[in-house]
C-alpha cells in the first residue's frame, strides 16, 4: 500500500522526462530536497497547470511507488510573479536555485534552508537596486552553508582561535588561518584581507533586512562571491564522488 | 540468459537510445528490420547518415538547412520586416503549418536557463542583433515557451531590442481553444484577461 503524503516547497529544477512528463526538484518545507515524477506535465491540458513552474511555491500531494515519488496533485501557494516579471531578479533567483540544487542531497536537508530561500526570494522581490542583488546573493549562500554546518570561521584563526594580523582563507579548513597555522603554499589556501573577512562575517551573521544599513566595499561582494563559490565546489567534490559511488552500487 | 547475436544486440542497444523507445520496442524494430530486404536497410542507414552530413544551420536564422541559407531566408516572397523568434526548429515548422505567418524566423537554439547553466552567450542572440542592425526589420515577435525560462529569455531580448527602437511583441497567452474555462489554470486565465482584445 502506498501512502499519500503532502508537502510544500519551491521548484528549483524541472527536467523533461519522456515525451510528456517532467521530473521536478523541490526545496521542501519539511523534507529537504525531494524530486517528483509529474506524469503528463508537459501536455497543454495537464492538470498541474502553472503550479510546476520554476520558483513557484507549491503544495504537492504525492505517493511513493518503487523508489519514485509520483505527483498526484499540485496547487500554487504563491507564484512569486514579481520575481518573474523582471529579468535581473529572475536571473539571480534561477542562479541560486541551481546552486541549491547542486549543494543539497536528495531526500536530505535542513528545513531552515527552505526558510532562508523564502526570505531571500521575498527580499529579492522587494529590493529596488539591481546593484545590491549580488550582496544579498552572497549573504544567502553564507547563511545556507551555515545552516548545513559549513559556516566558515571569519573572525579568528580557525585552528588557534587567535585574531591574526595577516590571514589566509583555507578551503579545506573552511575558515581563516593565521601565519603560524597555515601550511603554506597549499593549493587550497587563498590570501584574504581581514577587512573583507569582516565584511563576509557580517553578511553571514546579519539578517537580510539589516543588510541595507551597512556599508561594504564592492570588493567584499566580488572577492567574497568568488571565494564562497570555490569553497562550495571544494566541499561538493567529495559529496559528488560519494553520490556517484552510491549510484553505481 | 542467452543473448541475441552480436549485430542484433548492437542495433537494439542503439535504438534504445532514441526517445521513448524501451527494450521491447527496440527489439520489435530490430526484428522488423532484420526481416526487411537489404535495400530498405540501406535506404534507412543512408537517410540517417545524410542527416548528419547534409544538414547544417542556416547562416542567417539558424534553422536547419541544406545550403548556407535556408529555404525561408531565400524565399523572395517573405515579409522581411518581421522576425519571429523561436527556441528550436520544430516550432518553426509548427508555425509554418498554421499558414498564418509570412515573415522570417530566428532560431535561438534554446532558452536562457541559469538553472541549467545556459546563459545569453550560449544562444544565437548576437546573430539576431546583427540582423536587426541590418535595418530592414520593423517588428520582432517573441514566440517562446510560456514558462519561466521562456519569460526570462523574452524579457532579456525585449530589453536588448528596445535599444534599436523597433517594435517587440509577444504571442498571446491564454485559454486553449476547445477547452472549458472552468478548468483553466488561474495564471493562464489571468494572462488571458490581460491580453483581451475587442470584438
Ligand atoms: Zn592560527
Ligand atoms: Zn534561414
Amino acid at each position: 500500500m502506498s501512502r499519500i503524503k503532502k508537502t510544500a516547497g519551491f521548484i528549483i529544477r524541472s527536467i523533461n522526462y519522456g515525451d510528456t512528463s517532467r521530473i521536478i526538484s523541490v526545496l521542501s518545507q519539511d523534507e529537504g530536497k525531494v524530486s517528483f515524477m509529474a506524469k503528463g506535465a508537459r501536455k497543454i491540458e495537464s492538470k498541474f497547470g502553472s503550479a510546476l513552474e520554476l520558483l513557484t511555491l507549491t503544495e504537492f500531494v504525492y505517493y511513493q511507488k518503487e523508489g519514485l515519488k509520483l505527483l498526484s496533485q499540485a496547487s500554487t501557494l504563491n507564484p512569486y510573479s514579481k520575481l518573474k516579471s523582471d529579468y535581473d531578479r529572475l536571473e539571480v533567483a534561477l542562479r541560486t536555485a541551481r546552486w541549491l540544487q547542486r549543494l543539497l542531497e536528495e531526500d536530505h536537508g535542513e528545513p531552515s534552508v527552505f526558510l532562508i530561500y523564502k526570505d531571500f526570494l521575498e527580499m529579492l522581490c522587494s529590493m529596488l537596486e539591481v546593484e545590491h542583488f549580488a550582496l544579498y546573493e552572497l549573504s544567502f549562500k553564507l547563511k545556507v552553508l551555515a545552516s548545513m554546518g559549513l559556516a566558515p570561521t571569519l573572525d579568528r584563526c580557525a585552528l588557534c582561535n587567535k585574531a591574526p594580523e595577516r590571514s589566509w582563507f583555507s578551503l579545506e579548513k573552511g575558515g581563516l588561518l593565521c601565519q603560524n597555522c597555515r601550511s603554506g603554499g597549499e593549493a587550497h589556501e587563498r590570501p584574504l584581507n581581514l577587512g573583507i573577512a569582516k565584511g563576509l562575517n557580517m553578511l553571514l551573521r546579519l539578517p537580510f533586512e539589516k543588510l541595507t544599513r551597512i556599508k561594504l566595499s564592492q570588493d567584499v561582494t566580488a572577492i567574497g562571491t568568488k571565494l564562497i563559490d570555490e569553497f562550495t565546489s571544494h566541499h561538493l567534490r567529495p559529496l559528488m564522488q560519494q553520490r556517484k559511488h552510491l549510484a553505481q552500487n | 540468459m542467452s543473448q541475441y547475436p552480436e549485430p542484433l544486440e548492437k542495433l537494439i542497444k542503439e535504438l534504445k537510445k532514441l526517445p521513448s523507445i524501451g527494450q521491447r520496442t527496440a527489439e520489435r524494430l530490430a526484428f522488423y528490420l532484420l526481416n526487411q530486404p537489404e535495400e530498405n536497410a540501406m535506404l534507412l542507414s543512408q537517410a540517417v547518415l545524410d542527416l548528419k552530413t547534409k544538414i547544417r544551420l542556416c547562416r542567417e536564422c539558424f534553422n536547419f538547412s541544406e545550403e548556407e541559407l535556408c529555404t525561408i531566408c531565400k524565399d523572395g516572397h517573405r515579409d522581411r520586416s518581421m522576425i519571429c523568434v523561436i527556441s528550436h526548429p520544430p516550432e518553426l515548422w509548427k508555425i509554418e503549418r498554421c499558414n498564418g505567418y509570412h515573415g522570417l524566423y530566428h532560431v535561438l537554439g534554446g532558452l536562457i536557463s541559469p538553472v541549467n547553466d545556459v546563459h545569453p552567450e550560449d544562444l544565437h542572440i548576437d546573430g539576431l542583433m546583427r540582423r536587426i542592425e541590418g535595418g530592414a526589420v520593423q517588428e520582432v515577435i517573441l514566440a517562446l515557451d510560456p514558462k519561466v525560462e521562456g519569460e526570462a529569455t523574452s524579457m532579456y531580448l525585449a530589453r536588448r531590442i528596445k535599444t534599436y527602437g523597433i517594435s517587440t511583441t509577444r504571442i498571446a497567452q491564454g485559454v486553449p481553444i476547445g477547452r472549458d474555462l472552468e478548468f483553466a489554470d488561474e495564471l493562464t486565465l489571468n494572462r488571458a484577461l490581460q491580453g483581451r482584445v475587442s470584438i
